[in-house]
């Protein structure tokens, strides 16, 4: 029953899980969910780029979203517009740009819409190294800087005042966020990447009483939605990433009609 | 009393060893009093205060008689009323020492040329209209926004504790009192339950954060900044989302952590009358310092007068009534109360 193909979508698809949960905590707690799409949206025109310049797609990726991020940071510094109003000028507009040029690279093969929603399936041997080592990197990392960086979450000007450089760790997971995102595009999509970041962790909120138990509940409620979103999608034929973020709206759901701890 | 302060705790070494290149003195930049018009409407506050007068005249702040009295009753809730000797002592170190101190944001001036020091058991509020740079003035004292002319000096080792003027943790982050204590030092049980009963919340160790009233807040907050048993204290408005009764007691609260502490405390408050009676020396703000002194002769300033206009003397003018007397629920005078 297991083929190949489905073992490495799985394996993928959990490693994905278990990356995107911590790091999705961050941005519930930072409110950063638009920031997140934004970087995400910006993944198409990295991919466009990527095959523009022959280069590996996830590279593409995670330099756009490096790009999109730190200009939305200045943005946020230098313009009178709102944050709200910034994000969506960027994000779309990316979006936009991201689908423009898909559209002159026509002839080029690209299936628009595995990028938009994921093709989980066709990952392949080399895809499957990338994601273990992109998470086990990028976990390991965000261990390191997990005090600092949960300090400056709860209030910058104390962890300023108390000796740490926020500016340096934000910017660090900053950059570990493009890393998620371009290595979770695959198997989820541009326009899901968000659901995966934020729902295990809002469903994890109820659960936890630690930021820790937070992030590893989250983990751990991503993983089983892969699983079961993946298994939903092989047996009936459905898109990959539309029937994970699914699996994890109805773990949100039911966790919401749980009476409170 | 002095206490001893922690190795490795945390010390916001604030400023030591900044260039101390003082700010020009340009004559032609000098502020203009706000004439009368803060955009602030005292009535509520006073009819407030009026309120908790009522209900407990022996913790509203008494008026102090003569502006030259350097010795000072602290009313704090501590068993023996404890008599504090004011600042003026030459004795007391001086903690840190601000000198021109000016912050610009693009072509905006936000604070010009404040200098100020604050010494060991003194406490200095920084009191003016609402964008008149006190934060700011706080912020770059300690480093978190960078000074654009000025010195900070400070006294070798000092610690620091802050409290910021905009905390907040929502239901996403499940933080307990606990943690939050423990966010960026290390701390036994026995530390974090002396601070906490120290601001009066022990037990409050297992609760969560963002369950917390207002004032539990502002006193977990308290109490993370006095655990390491700082040598300042830096509070920017730390009364705000706290009724009226808890408020009082907070500024008493600071009174008597400066003597249980013999620290320094630096105090942002927009709330002058009430921060008045504990306070040493009051600063006022507006872009620069209108006017500082001991509070009666800052609110004898016509600076004074001139930032907070006829509401503001009205405020004053509870503080330095001389209350005989208390208010039945009807408004009815009772004069049976003594002082």
């Amino acid at each position: 029953m297991l083929d190949d193909f489905t073992i490495r979508a799985m394996l993928a698809g959990v490693l994905v899980a278990l990356l995107a949960a911590p790091f999705g905590c961050f941005v519930v707690w930072r409110r950063m969910a638009y920031f997140g799409d934004t970087m995400a949206h910006s993944a198409l025109l990295g991919i466009t780029v990527a095959l523009l310049l022959d280069i590996h797609v996830n590279i593409g990726i995670f330099v756009i979203a490096v790009i999109t991020a730190l200009a939305m940071v200045v943005l946020q510094k230098r313009s009178d517009l709102s944050n709200d109003t910034l994000l969506g000028i960027l994000s779309h507009s990316s979006l936009a740009l991201g689908l423009l040029a898909v559209g002159f690279m026509s002839g080029n093969n690209v299936d628009i819409l595995s990028y938009l929603f994921g093709d989980v399936l066709s990952v392949g041997r080399q895809d499957v190294l990338i994601i273990a080592a992109t998470t086990a990197i990028a976990l390991a990392i965000l261990v390191f800087i997990w005090k600092p960086l949960l300090a400056s979450t709860v209030n910058e000007e104390l962890s300023v005042a108390e000796g740490s450089k926020p500016r340096h760790i934000q910017l660090l997971y900053l950059l570990l966020l493009a890393a998620v995102i371009a290595v979770t595009v695959r198997i989820i999509g541009v326009l899901l990447i968000t659901a995966l970041l934020v729902i295990p962790a809002a469903t994890a909120r109820r659960f936890a009483t630690s930021p820790e138990s937070m992030a590893v509940i989250a983990s751990v409620i991503g993983a089983i939605a892969v699983i079961a979103g993946l298994a939903a999608s092989l047996q009936w034929d459905t898109a990959a990433g539309p029937s994970i973020v699914a699996a994890t709206l109805v773990m949100f759901l039911c966790s919401s009609v749980m009476p409170r701890r | 009393m002095i206490v001893a302060k922690t190795d490795g705790g945390p010390s916001a070494n604030v400023g030591t060893g900044r260039n101390s290149n003082t700010a020009s003195s340009n004559a032609q930049t000098e502020f203009v009093c706000f004439n009368g018009r803060i955009g602030y409407d005292w009535t509520p506050i006073i009819a407030q205060r009026l309120f908790a007068y009522l209900n407990n005249p022996h913790t509203f702040l008494q008026p102090q008689p003569q502006a030259t009295d350097k010795r000072r009753v602290a009313s704090g809730s501590s068993p023996a009323r404890q008599i504090h000797v004011l600042n003026n002592n030459p004795l007391k170190e001086k903690l840190i020492d601000v000198v021109n101190l000016s912050v610009k944001r693009g072509s905006n001036t936000l604070i010009h040329n404040v200098s100020l020091s604050v010494s060991r058991g003194e406490i200095v509020t920084l009191v003016g209209p609402n964008g008149s740079g006190k934060s700011t003035t706080i912020k770059a004292i300690l480093g978190i926004q960078k000074p654009d002319s000025g010195s900070v000096s400070s006294l070798d080792r000092l610690s620091i504790g802050y409290v910021p003027q905009k905390l907040e943790i929502n239901w996403t982050m499940p933080l307990t009192v606990n943690r939050f204590m423990r966010l960026t030092q290390k701390y036994n049980d026995s530390i974090i339950a002396d601070a906490l009963a120290t601001t009066g919340v022990d037990g409050l160790q297992n609760r969560e954060m963002a369950a917390l009233s207002g004032g539990e807040f502002q006193r977990v907050l308290m109490a993370r900044a006095i655990a390491s048993k700082p040598d300042l204290l830096v509070l920017d408005e730390p009364v705000q989302g706290v009724d009226f009764n808890a408020e009082l007691e907070i500024y008493q609260l600071i009174a008597q952590l400066r003597d249980e502490l013999n620290c320094g405390v630096l105090l942002v408050s927009h709330d002058l009358h009430i921060v008045m009676a504990e306070t040493d020396t009051v600063i006022c703000l507006n872009g620069h310092v209108c006017c500082s002194g001991s509070p009666q002769v800052v609110t004898n300033s016509p600076e004074f007068m001139d930032l907070f206009g006829a509401r503001g003397s009205e405020a004053l003018a509870i503080y330095r009534h001389h209350h005989d007397h208390t208010h039945g629920p009807d408004g009815e005078v009772i004069h049976d109360h003594t002082h």
